[in-house]
């Protein structure tokens, strides 16, 4: 017996000699903003929790920072040293961030085996200078979403649309509720030949009359007392989920909550083509991406960039698509079941693609005032997008520190 | 022959040593804390500070470059306009202090009526606007200002027994001709100020009125004045030492009003409703015009400064 208590007694000793020889991992916290919300933002908790107990030395932080807040809280605390190792959003911000030195290369940690699985346009969309800036996680854009039990048979052009949203909108049901945000209407602003940038990157928004015919489009939409038209994305959000909104104009992201309200009521599909030119609804196709902090020393970054790895991962980009209907980057994710995809697939085909330089950061505003002062009788089309253009012009001129 | 009262700097210094040692280390803080930011920012005025600098602080200087882009009108925003801005911001300035002062007396002497019942319940109920923070009920009146579904319309809707759809928010319009400069929105935002802001000149009404000896109000009754009269020569002239620094006060409060305007109107539509506070935010945020706001900082400090002397004028006149 107490041999056997000796024996143990010595095994106990030595092997304690080895305890500190074993690599122990250094405990990493990794912070990550974003703006996802509802479906996205479970799938994102799941992913982080998995996450976590395959790697038990790394915590991950997620802040969550509504949408328009969130480009300017990151340039402001980046820019100060500060802020999240990873950021999560669209590629347009890559140009003022990369040069602003805000954001840190990720070439060195992607290698091409890795991004053989991605979508070739997605990678192509996050370069800037010839490096990769960003990783994307999906590809959007934004299309028309219908609730099938208002809809039967969609509009082909915009003249239809018209009619039909005139024969919906009864009582507090209304046929379209119009987001008149830059974003979600330039699908028609290019549609009527409008270019925003010369081969110098200078602004051209005034020439042709594509800006004039859309802007008068909208005018038009918006004095027909059965549309809503409004800047306004919570209205048209909340009114669609109540069933009150037959059709309305938005992204991927917001699918997944969609189909959580209403069932399988929902539709996608692209917009209807612009009546006045014949041509398509072409929207701005984008990716939402993955940024990291310039600021964070290389260990972070490599922690950051692992932690990427995993969640543009197969198994979690399948879980963005299934729940939150994210349009996946990663090609080995089974997307054939879905038609609601295919709506967006179909809406990318006449898309444009978004310009990363840093002017585009100059255009939102500008092209938002152009819209809203048409809308509200305070100019004419023609005048409203000759101001857009000067304010844009001079928005680049003050960055470029002229 | 030097007078004792005389003595140089340094003499000073030296007789009340232990005094700046203990108050040293306070000097350091605020020198840190207060002091460096605004010479800090005074230098920033004169460059072309952006967001490349906040890490590499070496702007090229512009002298009065920032100081002229904004009374021009050059500034790369939309709808900038100093002198739309600056002439706005002093009308919802006096519209406001006006209502408040008004609204603010004319209910406290209605509260303070001898034996009226519940007179405790009303005053609590009419003082909550000031106790719950601004930025909700800001938030709160935001909503209530929706076209179609805000609780205004819907009210009105009800009232006038038709559809009621005043674009509150949305319309840069002038709703009274004679204001052409006054969009909706300003009405919602002046609303809902004065919700906020009557119940502290009612306070401070109140507490003057309860200092007015009733002997005065008993004479005057026994001379036969009328009860306008008592108001116009007894109640105003007796209140009016306390109401003057409390309005003063409401006037520099109300020109920096920064959460009404931001939350409710958000300085829209088209700029029509932008104060100098929130314009001074937004050429940083997100304009990113380090500079710049930092001249238009200055440009509204000197501004406050002026009304600030005017105001030690006026209250001293009254003493």
């Amino acid at each position: 017996m107490k041999k056997v208590l000796l024996v143990l007694l010595v095994v106990a000793m030595v092997s304690s000699f080895f305890v500190g020889c074993k690599p122990k991992p250094q405990p990493v916290t990794l912070t990550i903003w974003h703006s996802w919300s509802g479906a996205e933002l479970d799938v994102l908790n799941e992913a982080i929790t998995e996450y976590q107990n395959q790697h038990p030395e790394i915590t991950i932080n997620q802040l969550q920072v509504p949408f328009d807040q969130l480009q300017n809280k990151y340039q402001t605390e980046a820019a100060a040293g500060g802020g999240p190792d990873i950021l999560v959003g669209p590629a347009d911000w890559i140009g003022n961030f990369a040069k602003a030195n805000l954001i840190a290369s990720l070439d060195s940690y992607f290698d091409a085996a890795f991004l053989a699985d991605y979508v070739p346009g997605a990678i192509e969309q996050v370069k800037f200078n010839g490096s990769m800036m960003a990783f994307p996680e999906s590809t959007e854009c934004v299309a028309l979403i219908y609730n099938k039990s208002l809809v039967q048979n969609l509009p082909k052009d915009t003249n239809e649309l018209v009619t039909l949203v005139d024969s919906i909108t009864q009582g507090d049901t209304y046929g379209f509720v119009y987001n008149s945000g830059f974003y979600f209407t330039a699908g028609y602003f290019f549609a009527s030949g409008m270019k925003l940038f010369d081969s110098n990157n200078n602004a051209i928004v005034n020439q042709g009359d594509g800006g004039v015919k859309t802007l008068t489009f909208l005018k038009n939409l918006a004095s027909d007392p059965k549309f809503i038209v409004a800047n306004d994305y919570g209205k048209a959000d909340s009114l669609f989920k109540e069933g009150k909104a037959a059709m309305i104009i938005n992204g991927p992201w917001a699918v997944g909550d969609y189909v959580k309200a209403l069932g399988d009521k929902v539709g996608v599909a692209p917009m209807p083509v612009f009546a006045e030119t014949g041509n398509p609804f072409a929207p701005f196709v984008n990716t939402k991406d993955f940024f990291v902090n310039a600021n964070i020393n290389d260990t972070q970054k490599k922690a950051a960039a692992d932690f990427i790895k995993f969640m543009v991962s197969k198994d979690v980009e399948q879980k963005f698509f299934e729940k939150a209907k994210h349009i996946p980057s990663n090609v080995k994710v089974d997307t054939s079941s879905d038609p609601i995809i295919g709506g967006f697939l179909e809406q990318m085909k006449t898309g444009v693609p978004m310009p990363i330089i840093p002017e585009m950061g100059a255009v939102w505003d500008p092209m938002q005032t152009a819209i809203d002062s048409v809308l509200a009788s305070k100019a004419t089309p023609q005048d409203a997008i000759n101001t857009a253009e000067t304010t844009i012009q001079d928005k680049i001129n003050a960055s470029r520190g002229q | 022959m030097i007078d004792k009262s005389d003595i140089g700097m340094w003499e000073k210094l030296r007789r009340h040593r232990l005094a700046y040692y203990y108050i040293l280390p306070s000097a350091i803080v605020m020198a840190l804390i207060t002091a460096f930011p605004i010479l800090y920012q005074i230098w920033m005025s004169f460059t072309n500070f952006n967001i490349t600098n906040l890490r590499n602080p070496h702007p090229d200087f512009v002298g009065l470059g920032n100081f002229i882009k904004i009374f021009t009108n050059k500034v790369p925003l939309e709808n900038f306009n100093f002198w739309r801005i600056f002439a706005f911001d002093v009308f919802w300035t006096f519209s406001n202090v006006f209502l408040h002062v008004t609204i603010g007396i004319s209910l406290a002497v209605a509260l303070n009526t001898p034996r009226l019942a519940l007179k405790k319940f009303y005053r609590t109920l009419l003082v909550i606007p000031w106790a719950v923070p601004s930025y909700i009920s800001a938030l709160i009146w935001k909503n209530m200002f929706d076209v179609d579904f805000g609780a205004v319309n819907q009210i009105l809707s009800n009232i006038l027994n038709m559809t009621v759809k005043i674009p509150w928010l949305t319309n840069p319009n002038a709703p009274i001709k004679i204001f052409p400069f006054l969009s909706y929105a300003f009405y919602a935002d002046l609303i809902t100020n004065v919700w906020l802001g009557f119940p502290f000149m009612m306070v401070v009404a109140t507490g003057a009125l309860q200092s007015i000896p009733h002997e005065i109000f008993e004479a005057a009754e026994i001379d036969g004045v009328n009860e306008r009269g008592k108001f116009f020569k007894i109640t105003l002239p007796l209140i009016r030492s306390a109401m003057l620094p409390a309005i003063m006060l409401g006037i520099v409060w109300t020109f920096n009003q920064f959460n009404v305007i931001y939350l409710v109107s958000g300085g829209g539509p088209l700029g029509t409703t932008e104060i100098l506070v929130t314009q001074a935010y937004k050429i940083v945020n997100p304009g990113g015009l380090y500079g710049v706001a930092s001249a238009f900082g200055l440009i509204v400090f000197f501004i406050l400064l002026a009304i600030t002397l005017i105001t030690n004028r006026i209250t001293r006149a009254t003493e």
